[in-house]
């Protein structure tokens, strides 16, 4: 088992597979070897390792990716599947959705990354620049000068 | 005078305008999304840009709505370029733009006709000049001919490339001379290749060096050195890494065995599927190809066998080349037979041919599916007998539109204990009467236990089989009968009633 203990001080303990989901974790047991130490998480908060333990939890029996599977994958096109279970466990709100990717990309889950950056990209999809600031409460920053360049610009691309 | 006046306003203004979107870029960073990292927002907008848009309405387009949401997300979308990698149907009308923006990444170009508002040849020619930064390349439906405008200039970083014309034009015998050799034949970078009906010379460069390699609907002309089988299999063995092997209605026309070439190794070769192929092409290549013990699916449909001699010869040795084989626990063997070529002889043969060549000791679940054409009376007692004599672990048989009299190959004889770990027999639309059940069910719960590891019958499954499941009279004597010799029946409408679970 492994001891986790998170910014806020809580304190998980888990099987070893399933914290080596993270190969960050992973990586430090690697060179800490067998020991009682508990590992700090500083960037993490209990409530969001808590979901990112389920995540582990859930998928620790799948084969870790292989950097022969990540270089596969870096040449071919990214796309916005998302299996059914992992689906559900994303539906969470906009705050936890973002902690959720960076804890994963903190702790190294890069199956965990790609669900969160996947969901993010289809809230994204077939939607119009207002609409997407709407959803994710951004305002239009550009200036009228640089949004008359930026018109041109898109004006010329289009005139084949 | 008012133009100073103007003047001092407008850049008062431009002042105030750029005090603002300073105040609102700062009140940007504090939403959740601008919390995450540039490189992460990259990856997001990469996703969004790939995969058919929810909406293909220009405007709704990522690549184009994403710089517009803000100045943060502008500068990491100019700064990706791959998110500007794609070119099809959907960009298309922006590929200028997207071109320059993609800096040096390899480009992914798509081009499918009944989409198309332009032709191939327009379509390519704007992207043409930028060859060198193609990384794929996926046409469907432009005519042949149209491919020449891509035969001169080399593709020195195009990984992946797929083709399927709209005629199979290169069946005529006067294509090989008009069918264009595609990139100058210079394509060093490329991993997986997929022709479907367009012809490329074996003697290619195209064919060497792949992890993928689809063909499909070609016939490799009479052109010394250029479409013999032999020829392929020296392309293969350039193709150490090759993953994927999919070769569905190929002819080479100088196919005839003369010799079997050297061991041909595919360590890394997964999945290998064989479809309408000659049988004398299908020999030879199982007779040279050494696969890993990785295959994960292995599918074979091969046309003209008069003998299972085409396919299961002395020359293929299935242990050796197929070396997960011999640990496979579970077997589905199917014959689907053109009704009007059905050769009873044949199917025996296939039967014995099966048991001798086939590693099938270790096997315990074997699902054996007969043809309704030819099942009557195929295969024989004395046939079906041949393939269970090589089955010793088995435990679970399945047996699907064969003949009844099978069974009685399962009977204990003084002579012969066939299978001597049967537990489960599961039948499904075999004629059997009651009586056979039962002789076969005693047969299988009362010999002599001396044998070691040998099993009782304990199950048996029944679904569709004629008369027994007919009339509930003779269901419950059969049930009954059989409980009597500790053998649970499971009469499969029943039980997919109770459980939800299928027969198959």
């Amino acid at each position: 088992m492994v001891n986790l203990v998170t910014s806020d001080n809580e304190s998980f303990t888990v099987e070893k597979a399933v914290a080596s989901r993270s190969v960050l974790i992973k990586n430090m047991l690697e060179d800490v070897g067998e020991s009682d130490q508990p590992i700090p998480l500083p960037n993490v908060t209990a409530s969001v390792l808590k979901k990112v333990l389920e995540y582990c939890d859930h998928h620790k029996n799948e084969p870790m990716p292989t950097s022969e599977d990540l270089a596969a994958e870096d040449t071919r096109k990214r796309t916005t599947d998302i299996g059914e279970w992992d689906q559900k466990f994303i539906q969470v709100d906009q705050e936890m959705l973002f902690e959720i990717i960076l804890a994963a990309n903190y702790l190294d889950i890069k199956p965990l990354l790609d669900v969160g950056c996947k969901t993010v990209a289809n809230m994204i999809k077939g939607k119009t620049p207002e609409e997407i600031r709407k959803l994710f409460n951004i305002v239009n920053d550009f200036t009228p000068e640089e949004e008359a360049q930026i018109k041109k610009e898109n004006e010329w691309a289009e005139d084949r | 005078m008012s133009f100073i006046r103007d003047t001092a306003i407008d850049e008062l203004t431009a002042y105030i305008e750029r005090c603002l979107s300073d105040i609102q870029s700062r009140r940007n960073q504090l939403v959740f999304i601008n919390r995450i990292p540039d490189d992460i927002l990259s990856y997001i907008f990469e996703c969004a840009g790939n995969g058919r848009p929810f909406d293909d309405a220009l405007e709704k387009i990522p690549q184009l709505v994403v710089p517009l949401v803000c100045k943060r997300w502008r500068g990491v979308a100019l700064d990706t370029p791959r998110l500007w990698t794609r070119i099809d149907r959907f960009t298309e009308p922006v590929s200028r733009l997207s071109i320059l923006r993609s800096k040096q990444a390899p480009l992914n170009i798509t081009y499918i006709k009944a989409y198309g508002r332009t032709t191939f040849v327009q379509f390519i020619s704007l992207i043409t000049p930028h060859i060198e930064h193609w990384g794929s390349l996926s046409i469907l439906g432009a005519p042949s001919d149209d491919l020449a405008v891509l035969s001169s200039c080399p593709a020195l970083r195009l990984r992946l490339l797929r083709i399927a014309v709209t005629f199979p034009s290169h069946m005529a015998s006067d294509v090989p001379s008009t069918s264009p050799t595609l990139f100058a034949g210079h394509t060093p970078c490329l991993r997986d290749l997929t022709l479907e009906r367009f012809y490329q010379p074996l003697t290619s460069s195209l064919y060497t060096g792949l992890t993928a390699l689809h063909l499909s609907g070609v016939t490799y002309p009479r052109e010394p050195g250029d479409g013999s089988a032999h020829q392929f299999l020296d392309n293969l063995r350039l193709c150490p890494a090759l993953r994927t092997l999919f070769l569905a209605r190929v002819e080479f026309l100088q196919s005839e065995v003369v010799s079997f070439p050297n061991p041909i190794f595919l360590p890394h070769a997964r999945r290998v599927i064989l479809s309408h192929l000659e049988a004398s092409f299908v020999h030879l290549l199982l007779a040279s190809a050494r696969f890993s013990p990785n295959l994960v699916l292995m599918s074979m449909h091969t046309l003209d066998v008069d003998t299972p001699d085409d396919i299961f010869t002395a020359s293929v040795d299935f242990e050796t080349n197929f070396p997960r084989l011999s640990s496979t626990c579970y077997y589905t063997i199917s014959f689907g037979f053109n009704p009007a070529i059905a050769n009873r002889l044949l199917v025996e043969q296939v039967y014995h041919a099966i048991g001798h060549h086939l590693p099938l000791r270790n096997a315990k679940l074997l699902s054996i599916r007969g043809d309704q054409y030819i099942s009557r009376n195929n295969p024989n007692t004395t046939s079906f007998a041949s393939l269970l004599a090589c089955l010793p672990s088995i435990t679970t048989i399945t047996l699907i539109s064969i003949p009844a009299s099978c069974l009685d190959a399962l009977l204990i004889t003084p002579a012969s204990h066939l299978c001597p770990r049967l537990h489960t027999l599961r039948l499904k639309s075999v004629d059997v009467t009651k009586d056979t059940l039962l002789d076969l069910a005693i047969s299988r719960t009362s010999f002599d236990d001396s044998l070691e590891g040998a099993a009782r019958l304990t199950t048996v499954t029944l679904k569709r089989c004629g008369n027994l499941q007919a009339h509930n009279d003779l269901r419950a004597v059969v049930s009954e009968a059989l409980g009597r010799l500790s053998i649970e029946v499971v009469w499969e409408e029943e039980q997919l009633m109770e459980s939800g679970t299928s027969f198959e």
